[in-house]
């Protein structure tokens, strides 16, 4: 089970719209590139670290059951798993 | 130290999984070195684990397809350490990933049988 309210192609949706309209142009500097982002889709909140498991913890210690969404900020994908990640910032 | 076996040429390892509120539960694992993350499990031994969903991210396949994956959060224990890693929702066979490898040094005798080894980086 994923979110509870939300579904996964929702969240998504939300994440997406969220980071490329109102947080990449603020976040993707030199030192965030490679970095992970998570992201409350229903409030904006975002958490930038290391691990995806400690981003998200950190936004759920203020909303237990935020739907949340992840970006490694200038790649176009968390992981690769098998594939190779794109960067995307210049 | 970590023992393994080559199984099918795929090296295989196991993993302790805590679930909430249960005893440990090991699962058997390939070893992915084209895996960055730290783990992916099927959808429906995440389901038996009762895992808490984490976050939805992007993950990219080796046909270079990106896909939307839910996330899920696993207290694992590695080489006898527990530690929270991300355990992705995909797949019909459970994969560790080097994020899991990170720091450790990982040798594997490539035949029927042989022994995939992890431990520490002397």
């Amino acid at each position: 089970m994923s979110h509870p309210t939300l579904s996964s192609q929702e969240v998504a949706r939300r994440g997406k719209e969220l980071y490329q309209r109102s947080i990449r142009a603020k976040v993707e500097t030199q030192e965030n590139i490679g970095k992970i982002i998570s992201i409350n889709v229903e409030t904006g909140d975002y958490e930038i670290g290391d691990d995806l498991v400690e981003t998200s913890l950190r936004l759920r210690s203020k909303q237990p059951d935020a739907a949340l969404w992840g970006e490694r900020i200038g790649f176009d994908a968390v992981y690769a798993v098998g594939g190779t990640l794109l960067r995307t910032a210049q | 130290m970590i023992h393994g076996t080559v199984i099918g040429l795929q090296a295989r390892m196991s993993i302790i999984i805590l679930p909430p509120e249960r005893l440990g539960v090991e699962i058997e694992c390939v070893i992915d070195t084209g895996f960055e993350g730290f783990l992916t499990l099927p959808p429906s031994v995440i389901a038996n684990l009762g895992l808490p969903y984490l976050i939805n991210i992007n993950a990219n396949l080796a046909n270079n397809s990106s896909v939307e994956t839910d996330v899920y959060l696993a207290t694992a224990v590695w080489n006898g350490v527990e530690r929270n890693i991300a355990a992705l929702a995909m797949g019909r066979r459970p994969l560790i990933g080097t994020a899991l490898l990170e720091d450790y040094h990982l040798s594997i005798d490539f035949c029927e049988g042989g022994t995939a080894l992890v431990d520490e980086i002397l």
